[in-house]
């Protein structure tokens, strides 16, 4: 080893000699970089910090990514030849344009799990079959599914009833006319399955863990489905303590294995209630129980579909919640967004509609 | 809390001779050393060839700290049969605040440090260091973090021109 002048003070600098200098941060060990990889909560930093040398890009892969805060989706613009997506991240304030070629003439049904379901964009012709795909607006992986076949103008439409936690491998796609019918099948299946489950108007679909939950936003009663059988299971009764659903509510989050439900209180300015599927055991009906603390969960809410999901705080060391002027600042560039989001940080849930409106909920005292 | 003379001490010693007498207890917070002294309770002098007396004087320092913070917030509630909020939340603020002190030191101390953290297994150091690097990414385009951490572009222009194009909108510059 080189000599090494010791710097004054601290002590702890070292002086190195020019050739000293090479191969120091290259030389880490190639378990470490992972490590350092993951704290980072920007993917554009991600990806940058694997542009820097072999050992950097070698040494890790693209799934080393960290947990990511949600970006909301803020355009999808189309021209004839190309595809624009843009991304606003509304924990560092930015927005990412993302070119997606493999997207061009195709319309959005919806998006999960880092997919975008889309559909070939047919000029009213409902004759023939509908071409759709998920496509990964990132990597422009696309992941044919198979064509839709039917004449009926509502598939025009669709949308996807999908967890926000998707899984390509495990989970099915289901697709939702206006009417409410269903289609659904996997990928790599040679036809979509279509049936009509008789969903009244006022009922909101959610697909958690296999199952097909249909909650009726009147009276609060939840019917569960299992997908594959499309045989039904249960019947839930509205939360006890919980006042009668209102417009747009129930929010159902999974989150660690949990089936979660949020909703507003009486007042919906000050208050929220969330409450824990209870699945019970063959004798007991599954019923929810009210939770008071979700710990160190950070819950997000998407405010159209009513989808929600979940991240730990522990995964995102130091961060301190979106503050509110943060975002009214912002509000001005949010008139396109088309999806929208909401977290809870600690002892607040914020909630982002599309257009621009901003709330901060916080919890109910314990009873 | 008093400190009781009879507790062990163990000699550390570091690829270049020097010797470091700590406490058991605050070697123990290296978790290969606790290994060792699992192992055999009787040893009390460990050669470290795998760290040099500046780092090793540092990560005694870094988990001298940490020990002494532990026995202060444990020490407080014994006295008062159980820990008061607020003061837990000051004395974890100081700590964070010593950490961050800590941590002001240049990127071939870093490097050392992550090494020895992991070499030793100070799982707190360890967290650390990493986050610490990593804050020092942030933001930054590739040239400038090989820059920061003084490290030599080995990509070709074809790979480097490659990973862009996979990705340009990573590459945009960051406001």
């Amino acid at each position: 080893m080189e000599a090494r002048e010791k710097k004054k003070g601290k002590g702890k600098g070292k002086e190195r000699e020019a050739s000293d200098m090479v191969g120091k941060w290259e030389d880490l060990p190639p378990e470490l970089f992972p490590l350092i990889l993951r704290r980072l909560p920007d993917i554009s930093d991600f990806i940058r910090s694997r542009a820097v040398c072999k050992p950097w890009r070698f040494s890790t892969s693209a799934s080393d990514l960290g947990p990511q805060f949600p970006c909301l989706l803020k355009l999808h613009r189309r021209s004839s030849s190309d595809s624009i997506f843009e991304f606003y991240s509304v924990a560092l304030d930015r927005v990412y344009t993302v070119p997606a070629p493999v997207c061009a003439d195709k319309v959005l049904f919806g998006h999960a799990g880092g997919y975008m379901l889309l559909c070939q964009f047919q000029v009213e012709d409902h004759d023939k079959p509908k071409k759709l795909s998920l496509v990964n607006p990132l990597t422009h992986t696309e992941v044919p599914l198979p064509d839709l076949h039917c004449r009926v103008k509502s598939w025009g439409h669709g949308k996807w009833v999908s967890p926000s936690t998707f899984q390509i491998s495990d989970d099915f796609v289901i697709l939702k006319d206006n009417a409410k019918r269903l289609a659904i099948c996997k990928p790599g299946d040679d036809s979509w399955h279509i049936f009509d489950p008789l969903i009244p108007k006022q009922q909101r679909l959610f697909y958690l863990k296999g199952m097909l939950f249909m909650v009726d936003r009147h009276t609060g009663i939840t019917t569960v489905m299992d997908i594959a059988t499309n045989a039904k299971l249960y019947v839930i009764l509205q939360p006890k303590s919980a006042e009668p659903y209102q417009r747009n509510i129930p929010y159902f989050v999974e989150s660690r294995a949990e089936i979660l439900t949020v909703f507003p209180d009486s007042d919906p300015d000050s208050m929220f209630t969330i409450f824990r599927l209870e699945l019970g055991n063959e004798v007991k009906n599954p019923y929810w129980v009210k939770i008071r603390s979700i710990g160190d969960r950070i819950l997000f809410i998407d405010l159209h579909t009513g989808r929600g999901f979940c991240l730990s705080e522990n995964d995102f060391g130091g961060f301190k919640g979106v503050s509110s002027s943060n975002l009214r600042d912002s509000t001005p560039a949010w008139h396109n967004i088309r999806e929208s989001g909401a977290m809870y940080k600690g002892n607040c849930i914020y909630f982002i509609e599309s257009r621009s409106k901003f709330h901060r909920f916080h919890p109910a005292p314990p009873a | 809390m008093a400190r009781s003379s009879t507790e062990n001490m163990i000699t550390l010693m570091s690829s270049d001779g020097e010797e470091f007498m700590v406490t058991e207890k605050v070697a123990r917070e290296c978790t290969t050393i606790r290994n060792m002294l699992e192992d055999d309770c009787v040893i009390t002098n460990i050669p470290l060839p795998n760290v040099t007396s500046d780092i090793l004087s540092m990560v005694i320092e870094y988990c001298m700290e940490h020990v002494a913070a532990a026995e202060k917030a444990a020490a407080e509630t014994a006295e008062k049969g159980s820990s008061s909020a607020p003061a837990a939340a000051k004395a974890n603020k100081d700590l964070e605040e010593w950490d961050k002190a800590f941590m002001n030191v240049d990127v071939y101390t870093l490097c050392d440090l992550i090494l020895a953290a992991n070499y030793l297994n100070v799982s707190g150091l360890l967290d650390l260091t990493i986050q610490t690097a990593a804050n020092l990414i942030k933001g930054k385009s590739p040239e400038q973090i090989r820059k920061t951490f003084h490290i030599q572009n080995d990509l070709s222009l074809e790979e480097e021109e490659k990973i862009r194009s996979q990705t340009p909108w990573a590459f945009e510059k960051s406001e």
